[in-house]
């Protein structure tokens, strides 16, 4: 049975890597039985899903705020 | 870095004989600290992936398990509605600056401007797997980070 057991270690990365590829059959059931047992990984998965859809909220498209431009302005004289 | 070289060209100007032309000394300058920037840049790339597997170990004991002081600790659940993009944007921000310079650029690659794994192993030159430990240790590090700045539930 030990071979069924992965650590947090190993789990948490999986699930990172879950986000974008298929993960083997077997080492689907490792993670999904790692998260059975674990509350640790269990919550970090639901944050981390909560953290990606946060991210995907952002707008990266802002310009620099007038503080900011006067303090490169500022650098700049220097 | 046009305007470093035009700094050490005043700085060293004593030095300028007249040997070269003005234009071949100044392209001589620039050379040097281009070289200078991405030398400095390599070896902090070598520094920085021995340090990876030290950094994870804050999270993790010996067999792989969370430390009872660095496991994740219940959110406030209402902090779904209550973030709003500005506040996380300031504290995401705050925490981007902690990370490590290589693994913050990763993240921003990946999960702010959305590229896409491959492309960004290529634009760093590093390889997948190390791209991965990467990812991995910076989405512990962003995660505790925000936890201990306001997603905790108290």
């Amino acid at each position: 049975m030990k071979f069924l057991i992965i650590s947090c270690k190993e789990a948490t990365f999986r699930l990172l890597k879950h986000e974008e590829f298929r993960l083997s059959l077997f080492a689907l059931l490792q993670l999904w039985l790692h998260l059975a047992v674990c509350h640790w990984c269990r919550l970090f998965n639901k944050q981390n899903k909560k953290v990606n859809s946060l991210l995907k909220n952002i707008d990266t498209t802002v310009s620099l705020t007038e503080k900011e431009k006067e303090l490169m302005q500022h650098k700049l004289k220097e | 870095m046009v305007q470093d070289t035009f700094l050490a060209a005043l700085r060293n100007s004593e030095a300028f004989k007249g040997e070269i032309s003005e234009k071949n000394w100044l392209f001589l300058i620039l050379k040097n600290k281009i070289i200078d920037h991405y030398k400095k840049k390599a070896s902090k790339i070598v520094t920085s992936l021995h340090e990876l597997e030290k950094d994870i170990e804050d999270f993790f004991d010996d067999s792989g398990h969370w430390k009872k002081e660095h496991g994740p600790q219940l959110w406030n659940s209402d902090t779904e509605s209550a973030t709003n993009t500005n506040d996380f944007r300031m504290i995401l921000e705050n925490c981007l600056n902690r990370l490590q310079e290589l693994s913050r650029i990763c993240f921003v690659m990946k999960y702010l401007d959305e590229k896409e794994s491959d492309e960004i192993c290529k634009e760093l030159q590093i390889t997948s797997s190390n791209y991965w430990v990467l990812i991995h240790r910076s989405k512990l590090k962003i995660r505790n980070c925000l936890e201990k700045n306001g997603m905790k539930n108290n």
